[in-house]
Parts: structure tokens; sequence; C-alpha cells
């Protein structure tokens, strides 16, 4: 398996494919995040980001290989072994991409909640935001409801949906308008 | 001793609901032999390698048996970002050597194919011959127990394609299957031990030794001890022995086994001594 990881993250390095979704994600956090804001916000929106340059990744690495080249490592290695790596080379580079713009965007921004008075420790959102990314806002929650105290409730769904809805601006309005209703 | 690799009752189509491809094969690949399949264009012929070669999954039926494999795709295309040697370094390793033992299999197998100057060109930059010589290296460099070929002789030079046919057949003495396509009747010629036509998406077993033309032969002339007895493998390689004094044999081989009779021959104990080595004309043509 070793040898199959080596052989994909040769190709895919080599081939110079990863620029386009490289650029594409420097240039989306260089307008949507900014010095000095929240920093819940800019790492919802640097992780909304990341699930698209992942899917491209994974389809770079997946399409990348002729048929042929593709059917001669199958022949050697097993074809559901070949894919599985493939798909384990777009993985470790998408996490790579992730760990990357999470360290960055935290430095970057203020640690402060979205009202910009609640302060909010780094370590917890950035930690998970390094490896499951999107969740990252979310896990943040509990230190930023600390002062009420209490435990995971019926309101908590919607809070949930409402921190999602702070990660994807295409979220209804609705959803992400309950946010100022909950915790913050 | 390895198992024999089966297929059972295997068909393939592509997709859900489309057409079959091939139906109901039944094959068996024991090791050390060299099976022959031919059939017309768009017969199945590729789609039955890719199941032999483990590439795709049978739609029915299973394969049993699946050894160490190594596959020869008919077309192979440069546009890898790789140099040659560094592409046949990384198959190398897929295919279970170490790092350094790939590296110098690779050197050795673009030497005998006679793509040594090519060794750190881009692949981009190759032509096709020059391609299809990688593609043979990246399948040999391992010694693979089943060595499957789709037509791997189109592009070569003539060359490239005896040593090619002399790797076939120190694959199949080492005790590894070959299948192979290949529309050259003349293409190791006499040599398999079964024949296989693809018909109307099912294979159908040729008699053996239909009409086939024999391809070129070679005699070997060889000294043994007085009382010596012809080795058992030579006996098995050469599809004619003669004793003309005692101890002393002509054989005849066909070309792509010359060398292998050869090394059994020299490397015997108490090793033979090899008096003449002549080549026949061949009777069904020129010399490819």
């Amino acid at each position: 398996m070793t040898a199959l990881l080596r052989y994909h993250a040769a190709l895919l390095l080599r081939s110079q494919r990863w620029l386009p979704p490289l650029l594409l994600y420097a240039a989306f956090l260089g307008i949507s995040v900014q010095a000095g804001q929240p920093v819940l916000d800019s790492l919802g929106y640097s992780a909304a980001a990341l699930l698209p340059v992942a899917a491209w990744l994974a389809r770079i690495c997946v399409t990348g290989e002729p048929d042929a080249a593709r059917g001669c490592v199958a022949s050697a290695a097993g074809p559901a072994r070949a894919h599985v790596a493939c798909l384990l080379v777009a993985l470790a580079g998408a996490a790579a991409l992730g760990t990357v713009a999470t360290l960055l965007v935290t430095l970057l921004s203020d640690p402060v909640a979205s009202d910009h008075r609640t302060r909010v420790p780094l370590a917890p959102p950035a930690g998970p935001g390094c490896s499951p990314r999107w969740p990252a806002p979310c896990s943040a929650r509990p230190s930023a409801r600390s002062p009420a105290g209490r435990s995971f409730g019926r309101g908590d769904v919607p809070c949930r949906l409402c921190c999602w809805g702070r990660c994807c601006p295409w979220w209804p309005p609705a959803l992400r308008r309950r946010r100022r209703c909950r915790a913050w | 001793m390895r198992p024999d690799l089966c297929l059972q009752n295997a068909g393939r189509r592509y997709g859900l609901r489309g057409p079959w491809v091939l139906r109901g094969v039944d094959l068996t690949v024991a090791p050390g032999r060299l099976v022959r399949v031919e059939g017309a264009n768009g017969s199945g012929k590729s789609t039955l390698l890719r199941l032999l070669a483990g590439i795709d999954a049978p739609s029915e039926g299973r394969i049993t048996g699946r050894p160490r494999t190594a596959y020869v795709p008919e077309r192979f295309p440069p546009a890898l970002p790789f140099t040659a040697s560094g592409y046949l370094t990384h198959l190398g390793t897929v295919h279970g050597l170490s790092r350094r033992a790939a590296a110098r299999a690779a050197g050795e197998w673009l030497e005998r194919l006679g793509a040594a100057a090519y060794a750190e060109t881009p692949m981009a930059r190759l032509s096709k011959g020059s391609s299809q010589k990688v593609a043979v290296a990246q399948a040999l460099l391992a010694e693979p127990e089943l060595l499957v070929l789709d037509e791997a002789w189109t592009g070569l030079d003539t060359d490239a394609r005896a040593e090619l046919e002399r790797a076939v057949a120190e694959r199949t003495v080492a005790g590894g299957s070959v299948v192979f396509v290949d529309h050259d009747p003349r293409r190791l010629a006499g040599l398999p031990d079964a024949t296989y036509a693809v018909r109307d998406g099912s294979l159908v077993r040729r008699a053996s030794r239909e009409p086939s033309p024999s391809g070129p032969q070679v005699t070997v002339e060889a000294q043994g001890p007085p009382d010596g007895r012809l080795p058992e493998a030579a006996h098995r390689t050469a599809t004619s022995a003669e004793e003309t004094a005692p101890g002393r044999y002509r054989l005849t081989v066909p070309a792509p086994h010359s060398d292998v009779l050869l090394r059994t021959l020299l490397t015997a104990h108490p090793p033979w001594h090899v008096v003449s080595v002549s080549q026949r004309e061949d009777t069904s043509g020129s010399l490819r």
C-alpha cells in the first residue's frame, strides 16, 4: 500500500493538476477572510470552501491516470486497493490544505465570537478544525455558551443548524437568523 | 505450488443492462502454461484478458486462485509525468520489489528491450514504440506468476519482439503462466499449450496443434557424458531430440526457447558441451 500511495502522490504532485484547486481556494480565502474578522466566521468560510476543493482533488487523483496505466497498476495491486490509494492521497492533500488554512486563518483572525464581544479561546476551534474541518465552529460552541452553563438540550439542534448556517452562505436566511436567539 | 487460475462460468457486461460481452466462460490456466486467445476485433478478447488480469471483476460467475499478475495493454499512453526509469521503479515497488531492486530491474529490462538510452527521458517525449517497451518492462520486471499480454507486440521493433518472445519462454519455463492475444498467427507459433477463440461472446477451445504454422526453429548439437541422458527440462523444451552418437544429441527447439534450452544444458550437472547452434529457415515464410 505504501508503494501505491507513493506512486499516486508522485503522480498528483508531478502532474501539477493540484494547482487550479489550490489557487481557487486561496482566492476564495483571500476574498472572504480578512485580518481582524471574528475567528469562528473565518473558520466557517475556510471550512465551507474546503469541501468543493477536496472533491476536486479527489476527482483529479481518480482521473489523472490514463486508462492503460491504471490497468497495469490494478492488475499488480488489485483494482480496489489502487482506487483506495487514489482516494487516500486526495484525502491527505485536502487535509494538508485544511490544516494550513486553519492555522493561517486562526492566526489572522480576532479570537472573538460574531458579536465582537465574547472572547473565544483559540485552541478549541483550531484543534478540531485541523482534522474534520466543518464541525469546527460547532465544537467551539460550549465555550461561547459557557455562561449559560446548561447541557445539551432541545434547543441545541436548531442552534447547531444555525452555526452550520454561518459556515454556509447559501443556508436559508431563516436558519441563519436564529443564531441571534440562542447562546450567541 | 500455487493453485490454478480458474474462471468459472464467468460473464462480463458493461453497465447494469448492457449486452453481454462474454458469458459462460470456463477457463483454467495452470502454472507454466502458455495460452493463446484469438478472435476478431471487438469480439471480447480484451475483456477476457482484463478479467484474467484482475482489472475488471466478472459480472457473473467467479474467478479463483489469483496469482501475482502483470498486464501489458495494447497501447500504452506516454501521458505520465515520470521518466521511464522513474515510472518503472514506482511500478516495481507496487509489484512488491524494494526500491533498489526495482530500479535495478528497470535498468536491466530497458536494456534488454533496447530502450536503455531513454531511461531518463520524460515519458511524454517517448515514441509509441518506446513507451510500449516501458509497458512491457513494467510487466516483466517483477517476474509475475501470471503475465497477460494484450497485443503487446504492437509497435515494438523486430529486436524487441524477439526479446519479448524469449521473455515469454523464460516465464513459462520458470513456472509462470502467460496468456496472450496477437493477430499474427506466427507469434510464438507452435508453442502455446492451448489456443482459445472468442466467438459470439463465448470461449471455444481450438483443437490442439490445429494448422498453426511452426515458427523459426533452432538446431542445437550438444555433447554430454558418454552415457549421459538428456536433462528432463531439455526434453520438455525441445520439439525433437535425436541421438546421433553416444551422448551426442541434435535438438530442435522453437527459436524463442533456444536460450532457455542452452541455459538448461550449460547449467546441468554435469554440464553439457554445446557443439553448434544453427537456425533453420522458417518453413512458413520470413522470420519476423
